[in-house]
């Protein structure tokens, strides 16, 4: 399967056919093929003898009612009281089933349960112990509690799915006449959960948001009425609704997506704003580059993505003016440009709406990453000061750190691998268990890279995979982050590979790239880089060591 | 907006939204004389999954709550579900 597609198995004690069905469908990306498990036999069709794992699904999405995994629960729901520890040793029995399935998946996705539609419970006393919902909690969060163990095994929140159903979540007539346990609009928003969910676990999460300022990320036009005059937090809904708009966006940044600004005002007039106004929740260095001027927006926003290093495919660009809209979207039809509300009280809303910078795990870089940029913006400065590029080089005292992959930093390592396009030799994807797996198999080796200068770290930002053949080492795996391109990053992994190669007992060390739509700068750096290539296989005879760039410290 | 219209409006869309699960070579016709059960294309669960669709639809539309599942309506053959212009006269009429 390619990165945009899957084969996912559905697994269900309903009939989950209208989820099928949604899911084959629909036109979000990636594709979904659906293998189906006959319903109702949920513990056998995870069992690996089952011929629906005949179909090699890749993923699989295990949607089970809580009266139909737990007898103990059932009971409770009949009114009768049950020890708590009947409930846990149910979940923990369908628990053990999860993981043993998951460790034969990129994902295995499990809806967590809801109060059944036809149980009223205890009502007030629900949540108390011997309530259904008390008890529903309970078995949720021992199963979550399951899934952090289980690195391919992820737990979806369900309870709001289908909330714009007002009360036609569940339908009695579907249920009695058909087994579907959920209304259509439940398996609607399911089907857009997963899709994120696969998004995210293929590292296709959008990486960079372009925000227009006026009427966006404040009320009113900067340059009309001034900075005092915008309409931006204090008693005012449109004021509140921008800056909670802000607020959210925020939050985005913190966790790894960069903001930047393409707008048409006077820069200077616009960064007064920014910098001044009382109420703003996004200063200048949340944002990672902006382009501030009367020109084209298409042209700024492409300018921004060149800038920033990153692809068109991983921006959204959000502007109120439905003509700029129309304009970037015509011009750079793989950035993301939703139609916005013309209402700022349903900003929020329509961010959250988006569902495309999911994340499976937050890394200390993620957390960093705008700041990161700022620096980086900091180190472009310094580059414009000084003469030659290799001045420049020299200037930066470039210290490479490689580290045996382990545990400690598995995630991190799993994340660069699935997200790295431009850069990446053989665009390999590997969960993190998957990718420790490999990692330990007889004559191999996976090192990580930690990139630092004098303007900052750069953090985990290059991997390298490698593996012995007889007497030829090859490169599994070549990846560097778009961060630090071009610093001869590169060239001191070319080194550290022909250094292991050797050490690994080979003679001669073979790059085979695999290109992809992203790949050809890893092409254009190995073509320039091996001089006499055979096709798209690149080798160096170990004899010698690749050369180490001066500028740069390596150290093991 | 009159009942006809309103009936062909609720109809479409509940047919819209089954043909959203369904594949390519499955989808359910929009005409007047597209069949649905019986000689159409539809089996008993996508006949249970119209019902459902029709159902709310009606509900929103005038707020009152009908059962289309009734033994008479369905009866020995498709009824009102045998084609497309069926089942919005049917659905025009309770109205």
């Amino acid at each position: 399967m390619d990165v945009n597609s899957h084969r996912c198995l559905l697994v269900s004690d309903f009939n989950a056919g209208p989820l099928a069905g949604y899911l084959r469908n629909d036109a979000e990306s990636p594709v979904v093929e659906v293998v189906e498990a006959p319903y109702g036999a949920v513990e056998s069709a995870l069992l690996p003898e089952h011929a629906a794992w005949q179909q090699a699904p890749d993923c699989a999405v295990v949607w089970t009612r809580p009266q139909a995994v737990s007898a103990a629960f059932a009971t409770l729901c009949q009114g009768e009281q049950v020890e708590v520890q009947r409930l846990e040793e149910d979940v923990q029995r369908f628990a053990a089933l999860l993981a043993a399935a998951s460790r034969r998946l990129r994902a295995l996705l499990v809806p967590l349960w809801t109060v059944p539609a036809l149980v009223r419970g205890l009502g007030v006393g629900d949540l108390k112990q011997g309530g259904v919902a008390w008890a529903l909690l309970h078995m949720n969060a021992q199963l979550v509690r399951c899934a952090e163990e289980e690195p391919q095994l992820f737990a979806l929140e369900a309870q709001h799915w289908g909330a714009a159903a007002r009360g036609h979540a569940f339908d009695p007539k579907l249920w009695y006449m058909g087994k579907i346990a959920f209304a259509n609009p439940v398996f609607r928003d399911a089907v857009h959960e997963i899709k994120a969910a696969l998004r995210a676990l293929d590292g296709r999460s959008k990486k960079l948001v372009v925000l227009d300022l006026d009427e966006t990320l404040w009320g009113g036009i900067v340059g009309e009425v001034g900075w005092r005059g915008l309409r931006l937090g204090g008693h005012d809904h449109v004021g509140e609704a921008h800056a909670d708009f802000q607020r959210a966006l925020k939050a985005l940044a913190q966790r790894g997506v960069l903001l930047a600004l393409a707008s048409r005002n006077e820069e200077d007039v616009a960064l007064e704003a920014i910098d001044t106004h009382p109420e703003m929740v996004l200063r200048r260095d949340d944002f990672a580059a902006w382009r501030i001027h009367w020109g084209d927006k298409a042209e700024s926003v492409a300018a921004l993505v060149q800038e920033l290093n990153i692809g068109l495919q991983d921006v959204v660009f959000i502007d109120d003016s439905a003509a700029e809209r129309a304009r970037v979207r015509s011009a750079l039809p793989e950035v993301l440009v939703p139609e916005w509300p013309a209402d700022p009280t349903r900003y929020v809303e329509a961010l959250a709406a988006l569902r495309c910078f999911d994340t499976v795990s937050l890394s200390r870089e993620d957390s960093e990453r705008t700041q990161l940029y700022a620096v980086e913006r900091r180190r472009r400065q310094s580059q414009a000061k000084v003469s030659s590029l290799q001045q420049w080089l020299q200037s930066l005292e470039l210290q490479v750190d490689a580290v045996r992959l382990s545990a400690d930093h598995s995630g991190r390592a799993a994340q660069l691998l699935n997200k790295t396009n431009q850069m990446n030799l053989r665009t390999r994807r590997l969960g993190e268990a998957e990718l420790l797996e490999w990692a330990a198999g007889p004559g191999r080796e996976f090192w990580i890279f930690r990139v630092a200068d004098r303007f900052g770290e750069a953090g985990l930002t290059g991997l390298l995979g490698l593996e012995k053949e007889s007497e030829t080492v090859c490169v599994s795996d070549f990846v560097l982050s778009c961060r630090v391109m071009g610093r001869q990053v590169e060239e001191a992994i070319l080194h550290f590979a022909t250094q292991r190669g050797w050490q690994m007992g080979g003679q001669s060390l073979v790059a085979q790239y695999a290109a992809t739509e992203k790949n050809k700068p890893c092409l254009d750096l190995f073509a320039r880089l091996f001089p006499e290539p055979n096709g798209h296989s690149f080798g160096w005879d170990l004899a010698q060591l690749f050369p180490l760039p001066p500028h740069v410290q390596l150290q093991i | 907006m009159d009942k006809a219209e309103t009936a062909a409006r609720i109809v479409s869309e509940a047919i819209g939204e089954l043909n959203l699960q369904r594949g390519a070579d499955e989808q359910l016709g929009l005409q007047a004389m597209a069949a649905l059960f019986g000689a159409g294309p539809l089996d008993s669960l996508g006949l249970v999954q119209l019902i459902a669709e029709l159902e709310n639809r009606i509900e929103d539309a005038n707020g009152r709550r009908v059962n289309l599942a009734d033994d008479e309506i369905l009866g020995e053959d498709a009824g009102p579900f045998a084609s497309v212009g069926a089942l919005m006269a049917y659905v025009a009429e309770i109205l």
